[in-house]
This record gives C-alpha cells, structure tokens and sequence, in this order.
C-alpha cells in the first residue's frame, strides 16, 4: 500500500508533524513526533520506509543534527550528526540507503555551505 | 554547555527572531537575573536534571515497541535501547547509536550488551541538554519582551 509521510517543520517548533496521506494507508495511524523540534531541515528517503531528516533551526540555533523515521516501526533513531550545523539545507535521495545534504546556511556566521555528506 | 556557549545560543535565538541584543537585554543581564547566587555550573546541571526526569530511557528486552509495533529482526534484545522524549517522541536506537564509547578493537558505534546502558544514558542526557536550552531560550525571549514593551 502506498504511504505519503509529510513532514513539517513550523515557525513555532511544534515539535514537526508527519502523516499518512489521509485515504492512503491507515487513516488511524498516528505517527511519533519527531525528536528534535526544528525549522529549516531537510528531509531525504534512506530506503523504503525511512526518511531521514538533517539540520535545520532549533530552539537556539542550527543544528547538525541527524535523525531517522522508520514507517515500519513508527519510531526514529539518531544518527552520527552532520560535522556542520546548518538551516537552510537541500538532501537529495542517492540511492540504496544514501542521502546527501547539500548547502545551508550556519547561525551566526553568515556563511553558507558548499558540502556533500553521505549517511 | 558553558556559560559562554548559553550566551551565545541565546544571542542567535534572538537574532533569529530578528530582534536587536540591547544594553538592557544582553544574555548576561539575562543569566545573571535567572541564576541569583548560583555559580553557572550548579545552576545549568539543575536545569538539565529537571528535563533529564520527564525523560524514559531503557534497555529494550524484545518486547513489542511502545509505538504498537515489533521491531525488526535485526535488532538485539539487550543490546538497544529506547527512549521515550517529553513530547511522545519515542527513539528505538538499534544495530548502532552516536553515543556509543569508543572502545579500541570494536566497531565505532556498533551497539553491544556491554555499551548500551552507557550510549543511552549519554543519549538521553545530550536530549536534555538540548531541551534544557530550548527552554532557556524561550524563557529568555519572554523576559526581552518585558524589558522592550
């Protein structure tokens, strides 16, 4: 059965919330929040039913954070964070489990970044 | 989390809000009012204490997740851990964590009966370090406000 995720992170960091496309898959599921409550992330697929989610604005700055959403266990998992924190970003699906995060924007240093990473 | 790191994370919250720091609403006028007498140590390990107790963590044992749904095959009973955020947020980390110790001759991060009661509490506690400072943050944006309205 095909399953939309939509993940959303709001101005506010309402914590980001996900769901299956109503009308497509279990109207009564109720995804986890996520962990790490951000703006400004990117999110990429790691394979069939995981996406992973990177960096973004938390509470008080970007973050390098690395997080990943099973579908079939409704659960997340961290993963080892990105070496730099950073808003703003791109990730792109690269095939068999991979995803690269692209660009972005540091807090504070008024840099942007020119950066591929593989997880 | 030094006192520094704090300050400067509170800077960028409210220059991410794109608010001004002024004399009256520097961090360290901030910090210095929500801290009284404490030294910077005591007070910042209280505050991620607090959070550090509204946080679950536990070795999973192979029962059904807390999600309603069973975990993969691959995952080791006694050997991963979940843990379960303040905002329902439920972490099921298996297979291998960020926080694992180095230890010379194994593999970097890999999960094992021996290391996963110290992954999980060292992530649990960088969970309440980072929500621990969330709140700081938010608390110091309300005080900016009554000092500029």
């Amino acid at each position: 059965m095909p399953c939309l995720v939509i993940i959303v992170g709001s101005r506010r960091l309402l914590n980001t919330w996900y769901s299956s496309q109503p009308g497509l898959g279990d109207s009564s599921f109720k995804p986890t929040p996520m962990p790490t409550g951000r703006t400004h992330l990117a999110a990429a697929p790691l394979g069939v039913g995981v996406v992973g989610v990177f960096g973004g604005w938390g509470g008080s700055g970007t973050l390098p954070t690395n997080e990943a959403y099973s579908l079939d266990t409704n659960t997340w998992s961290t993963k080892a964070p990105m070496p730099t924190a950073r808003a703003y970003l791109a990730a792109a699906e690269l095939g068999d489990g991979v995803a690269g995060t692209l660009g972005g924007s540091g807090s504070g240093t008024g840099m942007n970044f020119n950066e591929v990473y593989l997880y | 989390m030094t006192k520094v790191d704090a300050a400067i994370r509170l800077t960028q919250k409210l220059q991410a809000l794109g608010l001004t720091i002024t004399a009256d609403t520097r961090p360290s006028a901030f910090l210095a009012q929500v801290m009284g007498n404490q030294a910077w140590e005591d007070f910042w390990s209280a505050k991620v204490d607090e959070v550090r107790r509204s946080i679950q963590a536990y070795v999973w044992q192979g029962e059904i997740l807390p999600t309603g749904r069973s975990a993969p095959a691959e995952a080791v009973p006694g050997a991963s851990y979940i843990i379960i955020a303040p905002n329902g947020a439920i972490i099921f980390q298996y297979g291998d964590s960020p926080y694992v110790p180095e230890t010379p001759g194994e593999t970097p991060g890999a999960l094992t009966h021996d290391n996963v009661e110290q992954a999980m509490e060292a992530h649990a506690q960088a969970l309440a370090e980072e929500l621990a400072l969330e709140k700081l943050a938010e608390a110091y944006v309300a005080w900016v406000a009554e000092q500029v309205l």
